[in-house]
Formats: C-alpha cells, sequence, structure tokens
C-alpha cells in the first residue's frame, strides 16, 4: 500500500503506508477520514495528496527523515536537556535557510519529531554569536546603533537601577 | 514604493473637472517648467564632483541586496510563538540577551515581565549557574553573569570575584576610578554604617574620596 505526494511544483513521491504515517497531514487525510466516513480516502495509488505549501526539494529532505524514522518513534517532547541522535543533528546541518525551510514545512505538515529537530538546529546554529551575526541570519534589519547598545549595556547595570528604581 | 508603483497620472492633460490634486501640479511644473530642470540638474552637478558619495551608494545597495537574500521568513513577525518559545528553551541566557539586543520589538518582548519563563529554561541550560538572587532582574543577571561588557565605558571586562557583591561588572579602569576598598572606606568614615551611604558616591566627590584615600594610606 503506498500514497503519492504531490509538491508544489506537482512532483510526485510515492511513499509506503509507514513514512506517510509520520506526516501528521498525510496521515488524517488518508487514513483519518476513514472514522468519519467509513472507508479511507486517498489510500488508492491513483489518487494523490496535494501539499501546496511545500516544495519538492524540501519535501524529498523531509521524506529522508520520515524514512529514518518509519520503525522507531522519534523524540516528540522531553526536557531541553535532551539530547539529539547523531544521525538527527547530522541531518538537520547547519545551514539556516535549509533549516528555516525544513521548519516551516513540518509546522505546515503537522511533524512534531522534525519540528522540534528544527527547533534544535536553530538554536545550535545562534549559539554564541553576537547580536550582528544574529541579525545576519536571520534576516532582522537592526534598528539599534552602537551608542545605543552601549546605553543598553549601561542600563543593565545593577547600579543604574540603584540609583534611580524603576 | 507604494508611490513609485502607482501608474503616473496623466501629465499633459489635465483632468475634466476642477479638482487637480498635487501631483497633478507638480507633474505638470516637472516637464514644463525649464528653471525647475535646470534646478534639479544643478543640485545633480553639485553632487557629482564629491568621491564620498559616489562610493558609498554602490556599497549600501550591495547591503540591501544581501539582507533581502537572507530574509527567509520575516523573523519577529511571522514566526508562531510557541515555535519561537521551543527554539528559546534550548539557546543559553547569553543568547537570548543577544538576541533582546538585535531590534526594538525583540527587545521590548523579551525585557518584559511576561517573558520570564523564557530566562527561566535559559538558566536551566547552564549547568551549575546559581540561582536567580532576589534582588536581580532576570535581563541583568543575564548580563551580569554572561556579557563580558564593562557596565560603565563598554570595554571588555574579565569576571572579578571582587564585584560580586556589588552587582556590577567593571573594566579595571573603571574599577579604580569608581570603587573603594573597604578597610580603606572604614578608615574615612568611621563607623561601617555609614558604609551604606557610599554607594553612588553622593556623600562625597570622587576627588575628594581620592585625596581621602591616598591621606590615609
Amino acid at each position: 500500500m503506498s500514497i503519492t505526494l504531490i509538491s508544489k511544483e506537482g512532483a510526485q513521491f510515492l511513499v509506503s503506508k509507514p513514512v506517510a504515517d509520520r506526516i501528521g497531514v498525510v496521515r488524517d487525510c488518508a487514513y483519518g477520514a476513514d472514522f468519519w466516513l467509513g472507508y479511507a480516502v486517498a489510500t488508492d495509488d491513483s489518487m494523490g495528496i496535494t501539499l501546496a505549501n511545500v516544495t519538492s526539494s524540501i519535501l524529498s529532505k523531509i521524506l529522508v527523515w520520515c524514512e529514518h524514522y518509519k520503525d522507531m518513534e522519534p523524540l516528540v517532547d522531553g526536557d531541553s536537556n535532551m539530547e539529539f541522535p547523531e544521525w538527527d543533528m547530522a541531518y538537520i546541518g547547519h545551514d539556516m535557510n535549509q533549516i528555516l525551510f525544513v521548519l516551516e514545512a513540518a509546522d505546515y505538515l503537522h511533524i512534531p519529531g522534525l519540528l522540534l529537530l528544527a527547533c534544535k538546529g536553530i538554536a545550535d546554529v545562534l549559539d554564541g554569536r553576537n547580536p550582528r551575526g544574529i541579525c545576519d541570519l536571520l534576516g532582522i534589519v537592526m534598528d539599534f546603533s552602537h551608542r545605543q547598545e552601549v546605553d543598553m549595556d549601561k542600563e543593565n547595570g545593577y547600579w543604574r537601577w540603584f540609583l534611580h528604581p524603576t | 514604493m507604494n508611490l513609485r508603483r502607482r501608474p503616473p497620472p496623466p501629465t499633459s492633460v489635465l483632468p475634466c473637472c476642477s479638482i487637480v490634486t498635487f501631483q497633478h501640479v507638480f507633474n505638470m511644473a516637472k516637464v514644463d517648467d525649464p528653471s525647475s530642470t535646470a534646478a534639479t540638474k544643478r543640485g545633480r552637478k553639485r553632487k557629482d564632483p564629491l568621491p564620498l558619495s559616489d562610493a558609498t551608494e554602490p556599497k549600501q545597495t550591495i547591503k540591501r541586496r544581501k539582507l533581502k537574500a537572507t530574509r527567509v521568513i520575516k523573523w519577529v513577525e511571522e514566526t508562531p510563538t510557541d515555535i519561537m518559545l521551543e527554539i528559546m528553551s534550548y539557546l543559553k541566557p547569553i543568547d537570548i540577551l543577544n538576541l533582546s539586543y538585535t531590534c526594538r520589538s525583540m527587545r521590548a518582548s523579551l525585557t518584559a515581565p511576561d517573558s520570564k519563563p523564557v530566562w527561566v529554561h535559559a538558566r536551566v541550560n547552564v549547568r551549575g549557574l546559581p540561582d536567580l538572587p532576589p534582588d536581580f532582574t532576570e535581563t541583568r543577571y543575564a548580563a551580569f553573569m554572561f556579557k563580558e561588557v564593562c557596565q560603565m565605558c563598554g570595554a571588555v571586562s574579565r569576571p572579578r570575584e571582587e564585584l560580586i557583591d556589588l552587582r556590577v561588572r567593571l573594566c579595571n579602569k573603571c574599577m579604580l576610578e569608581h570603587c573603594i576598598h573597604g578597610t580603606a572606606a572604614r578608615g574615612i568614615l568611621g563607623t561601617p554604617e555609614q558604609l551604606l551611604l557610599l554607594w553612588g558616591h553622593g556623600l562625597l566627590s570622587l576627588p575628594q574620596l581620592r585625596l581621602a584615600l591616598n591621606m590615609e594610606i
């Protein structure tokens, strides 16, 4: 039994059932309906599920993750000190744009495990960078001048609070 | 940008109704008056010989292009709050502090009292960090512990044991300028109760203090 997924550009991906089960939207679309209708809607090969917001390059990347996790359960939640497996960290990489696209797609497709992994990837990229580096990475337009940064440092000082308690 | 994208109103023919918009008049003046074009030409001529303007303009355009190319998601505006919180739960306090230095909206949201859980999560990520003292706020605590910047002058300052109780980070120069040793202060003031009044050197002016110090030692 397999399901056809159609990406934004119209490329078709044939995936098996355990792989498609990892994608929440597809699972609901294909198998969730039989609860309400009494039969499965899109289990047939001839019917495809169109994922309008996901490009084919990102979808293929996401399917690699789903393929890896078709048998085992991914980390879904836990405390912030939990460590992801090495394969996961190598999979997500350090390319910020790529991770952001994966994050968007995982949010759209309802894949909680991949969403967490993408968040961890972004946090790893942001780790240990100065404000200007963060702005370059995330495309934030920095609206503080150097002078204001020094002022903020002073504002953080305790003595200022002591003199002018707010 | 919006003004540019709008189709320009017809300049040669006035609209049949009597209402003439400001832009119409402006365009008419632009096309018809020789004096105005001459004025603009003069302005350009004046700008041309300056080497600085020619050098800076292409640099600015390159910077803008770079920003547009790297901007994938409008970060602060469009990222859902739960995803934002998830990302921040993996960060350390210094990273969140750096994040709050990026733009105004970020600064406002991260220094607000409602964002306390973010900082609490971040402090958990650093092992062995002492719990938040009751006289600190979260932002000040993060800056005090992790940001190696003098809070008076902005120079680099290494962590010092002596300044822990003062709750401030200072560089060498500023420490010599703004702090005096406790024993010396007691020698000047006599009773230890009066040491509390020393905060912010409200009692004596700095030169007076230093003079007194030299006299004592």
